[in-house]
């Protein structure tokens, strides 16, 4: 069919829909970055250890949650949890924190990474001048790598966001699920969808384009 | 809640069908995006002004929004423009191709780049022609950065075809969800389904390492 016209009344009429849902999607992906930064952190320090009791479970997070697909996470929390720990919790709270567990994964590998980046003078170093071993962590080690793991963490912060859009499959009523309400009202399956697709991608935008300024002025 | 682990070996040709599909829409994706990302890189780095500048817009396109959105334009619009009547299973893969194919583009890109650019000078001033300067020069070294870097976007689409199941794909997320709503057996199936998604990705990044300590030793 050539002749297709767009039609955007659709879209404005429910624009209140899409509001709400951008909202939800704007809950859901700064919770889940935050536990996302503090579980990274922790896993991130724990794979790090030389003690077997901490490195051990942190790895294992890290492996499984990279290894298997996010939207099976979703799932597991979904349909599993319930059933193995008698908890009831909502979609939403569902969604954040297997997304959550998803993005402290990959956060703890840009900690790990980050703290191997720096040079190991600098904790024998600061070891050597008589700081205690949290201290060389705080003061030393990790604001240096910091530095280092600004970049990919922001590029976290945009997979997080896109990750987002599938909690709509467990009926979190974030942007992508309210723009396929929409479409099972109307039909108008290009309005709603190419107006949602450019939503999320004026958040993204910026990111990505900070992102890029910082790559050049590292020199990646 | 009683748990029957052994749902799963009842129902393993099932399972296994869906498996199948997996990575056959894995690698029908990951055909599409190379096919994508090689045109795409060189646009970026040889192209005029325009296509350039096309190449540009498709990559940050594809990276700056949700696959799943991809996934549903692509579904449930391209029929509209186009009049034609495909399966979920031809949508999928070329959503999926459609979105490595950018990822690809820039891992290609990245390691052309990456190669100094001292390589391409001295290789032009020994009278290598541009197109021998590329092929028997840069592209040898690039390869070996982009080669991990593409096998990691390979590994990213296997765990990515799961959304293919919001759509009507009988992959093995789809076959999952299936099994789940016919036996109850919520914590065994989801387990086992996330558990054969974790041994094809553990696999796969195994042999990533591997190929990465390989060229270490050729140094």
């Amino acid at each position: 069919m050539s002749g297709y016209t767009i039609d955007l009344t659709g879209v404005w009429s429910r624009r209140d829909m899409l509001l709400t849902g951008l909202l939800v999607t704007a809950e859901l992906w700064i919770l889940a970055l935050a536990l996302g930064l503090i579980g990274g952190l922790i896993v991130g320090l724990g794979r790090l250890s030389r003690r077997r009791v901490l490195a051990w479970p942190s790895s294992c997070v890290i492996e499984v949650f990279r290894g298997t697909p996010p939207l099976v996470q979703l799932f597991w929390f979904y349909y599993c949890l319930p059933l193995l720990f008698d908890v009831r919790m909502s979609a939403l709270t569902t969604a954040i924190l297997s997304l959550g567990l998803f993005s402290t994964a990959y956060v703890g590998e840009i900690v790990r990474g980050g703290i191997q980046a720096v040079h190991k003078g600098q904790t024998q170093a600061a070891r050597a001048l008589g700081l205690s071993k949290l201290q060389t962590l705080r003061e030393v080690v990790l604001p240096q790598a910091v530095r280092r793991m600004w970049p990919p963490l922001m590029s976290q912060a945009v997979d997080v966001l896109k990750a987002t859009a599938l909690a709509s499959s467990i009926t979190v009523p974030e942007l992508m699920y309210q723009t396929y309400r929409a479409t099972s009202q109307t039909f108008r399956f290009v309005e709603f969808y190419t107006v949602s697709a450019l939503i999320y991608f004026a958040i993204c935008l910026p990111l990505v384009s900070r992102l890029r300024r910082l790559e050049w002025r590292s020199g990646a | 809640m009683e748990l029957r682990p052994s749902v799963l070996w009842e129902y393993r040709v099932f399972l296994l069908q869906g498996l199948v599909t997996t990575a056959w829409l894995a690698l029908a994706a990951q055909a599409l995006a190379l096919a994508l990302a090689v045109p795409t890189a060189v646009a970026r780095l040889q192209g005029g002004a325009v296509t350039r500048r096309i190449a540009g817009a498709y990559v940050e396109f594809v990276r700056g929004t949700p696959a799943l959105t991809q996934l549903f334009w692509i579904f449930y619009c391209i029929p509209i423009f186009t009049g034609l009547d495909w399966t979920p299973l031809w949508g999928a893969v070329v959503a999926l191709g459609l979105n490595v194919g950018a990822y690809d583009a820039e891992a290609l890109r990245a390691g052309i780049q990456g190669v100094h650019f001292g390589q391409v000078q001295a290789a032009r001033a020994l009278g290598l022609s541009s197109w021998s300067t590329f092929w028997a020069v840069v592209l040898p070294q690039a390869t070996r950065s982009m080669l991990p870097a593409l096998l990691n976007n390979f590994i990213g689409l296997l765990l990515y075809t799961s959304i293919a199941s919001t759509i009507g794909v009988h992959e093995l997320t789809y076959a999952g969800g299936k099994l789940n709503t016919a036996t109850f057996q919520s914590v065994v199936v989801f387990t086992g389904v996330a558990g054969l998604y974790l041994v094809l990705s553990l696999m796969a990044s195994a042999g990533v390492r591997r190929l990465e300590r390989i060229q270490a030793r050729r140094d």
